[in-house]
């Protein structure tokens, strides 16, 4: 009995776990509007297997790994992750062009009072220009850290690490 | 809460600052850990790289009525509004004080700090209305870090205006200041490659500190309160939160002939 529970609980933390909650989505997709110009564009999930998804660091779930096009054409990709703060978690958009460099980040929601400087627009540029497969972004070197959110700066280097070296692989496997 | 007023105060842990003691600027004029009663508000403009707080303390408690009905001050000459400081629910509580902080980090490893604190002393209420029971405050102070790489540095200016002293000096006999000041610049470079785990620091410090910035009415100025400490030293972290320290400070004041004994310091610092 008590080991059905858990297995319960565990399907339903997993599922849980595994969708974009709908308003994240929302801001994700106003973001991803606001950068496109246009309002006009769908998110074509891309389904990574669960085979694939225990050999990556970044989690890819049914609805937040995606093609955007917009009447047609192919615009790029996106991404949208959640990691660790240092008491919460904060939930972050990434976005590709057709080559997979990324174009644009931004934080779509921090919960906690500390570290949220990693939201700043300006910060977050030091990303746009990565590319997939490419050297990992080192903290303190690549990207330069902030003052008072040290913690926040280096989850999100290592997320976005994580996810430029995830990709290749699941290109090289053909799960993309 | 504690007061976001400069760089040591909100964030006093022994890991987050070079040199065994705190800065003295952070001792004299901003009298960490200060923390006060109080409700704010923060937000943050992520397109401007700016964050704000906005918050209402309770403030320094000036003076009491002790036994013999005389009156204590609790502000003074050498401690500045140290000795006001109060705790918790034990507090006296009389009129509000508003702070606001903007900090600005739009420029890759710098970040700016501007902090504005404003309002009156706590009296009790018996003596609250006589001349000299509560002083204004307005402090005011500016803070930045700067750290690429393997150079980091800091420093802040801090300066508060007190109204209402010589009534106070004239009620208590404390020898209070009108204005208060005091800076500090610090630059530091890790002897260690980037990439590594442990980071060992070489430190200076300048600082300069006035609690006699000002004076009102007959209260003469102590050139003995006006200070100047020299920092220099190590700070060695073997493992995030886990800080051995080393220093040694020139100190001096504007007294001739005054003479301050100079220290050689050290700790250990734990941050979990």
């Amino acid at each position: 009995m008590i080991k059905n529970v858990s297995f319960l609980a565990i399907i339903c933390l997993s599922l849980i776990a595994f969708s974009v909650p709908e308003k994240i989505d929302k801001k994700a997709d106003a973001a991803i509007s606001k950068f496109l110009e246009t309002a006009n564009f769908q998110k074509e999930m891309i389904v990574v297997s669960e085979a694939a998804n225990k050999e990556t660091s970044t989690l890819f779930s049914e609805d937040n790994f995606f093609k955007i096009v917009s009447e047609g054409e192919h615009m790029g990709y996106g991404y949208i992750g959640n990691a660790p703060s240092k008491t919460a978690t904060y939930d972050y958009l990434v976005l590709f062009d057709t080559n997979w460099i990324i174009t644009k980040s931004k934080v779509l929601v921090y919960r906690e009072e500390y570290g949220g400087e990693i939201g700043s627009k300006r910060w977050l540029r030091q990303f746009t220009g990565a590319t997939v497969g490419g050297k990992p972004l080192r903290y303190n070197q690549e990207i330069i850290p902030i003052s008072g959110a040290t913690i926040s700066v280096q989850s999100m280097t290592k997320a976005m690490n994580g996810l430029l070296k995830d990709i290749p692989s699941l290109k090289a496997s053909k799960e993309i | 809460m504690l007061i976001p007023m400069g760089i040591v105060n909100e964030f006093h842990e022994p890991t987050t600052f070079n040199g065994v003691e705190r800065p003295a600027v952070d001792n004299s004029i901003i009298p960490t850990t200060w923390r006060e009663l109080g409700v704010g508000l923060t937000g943050r403009l992520p397109e401007a790289s700016i964050s704000y707080q906005a918050c209402v303390f309770n403030g320094f408690k000036s003076t009491q009525v002790d036994g013999d009905e005389g009156i204590n001050g609790f502000l003074g000459g050498s401690s500045g509004l140290r000795g006001g400081r109060q705790k918790g629910i034990k507090s006296t509580v009389d009129s509000p004080t508003l702070l606001t902080k903007i900090d600005y980090y739009g420029f890759p490893g710098l970040r700016l700090g501007l902090a504005g604190y404003f309002g009156k002393t706590q009296a009790v209420d018996e003596i609250e209305d006589l001349d000299g029971a509560n002083i204004g405050i307005s402090m005011v102070g500016f803070d930045a870090h700067y750290g690429v790489g393997r150079f980091t540095a800091r420093g802040q200016f801090i300066y508060a205006a007190l109204s209402d002293t010589e009534d106070y000096n004239a009620l208590t006999g404390r020898g209070l200041g009108s204005a208060l000041q005091g800076y500090y610049v610090e630059g530091a470079f890790n002897l260690l490659p980037v990439g590594a785990k442990q980071r060992l620091f070489a430190f200076t410090r300048y600082e300069n500190y006035d609690t006699h910035a000002q004076t009102d009415g007959d209260l003469a100025r102590n050139d003995a309160y006006n200070r100047t400490d020299i920092t220099a030293g190590l700070s060695y972290h073997i493992a995030p939160g886990v800080v051995v320290k080393g220093d040694y400070q020139i100190r001096d004041n504007n007294l001739e002939n005054g003479e301050v004994a100079n220290r050689l310091n050290f700790g250990i610092g734990v941050w979990f």
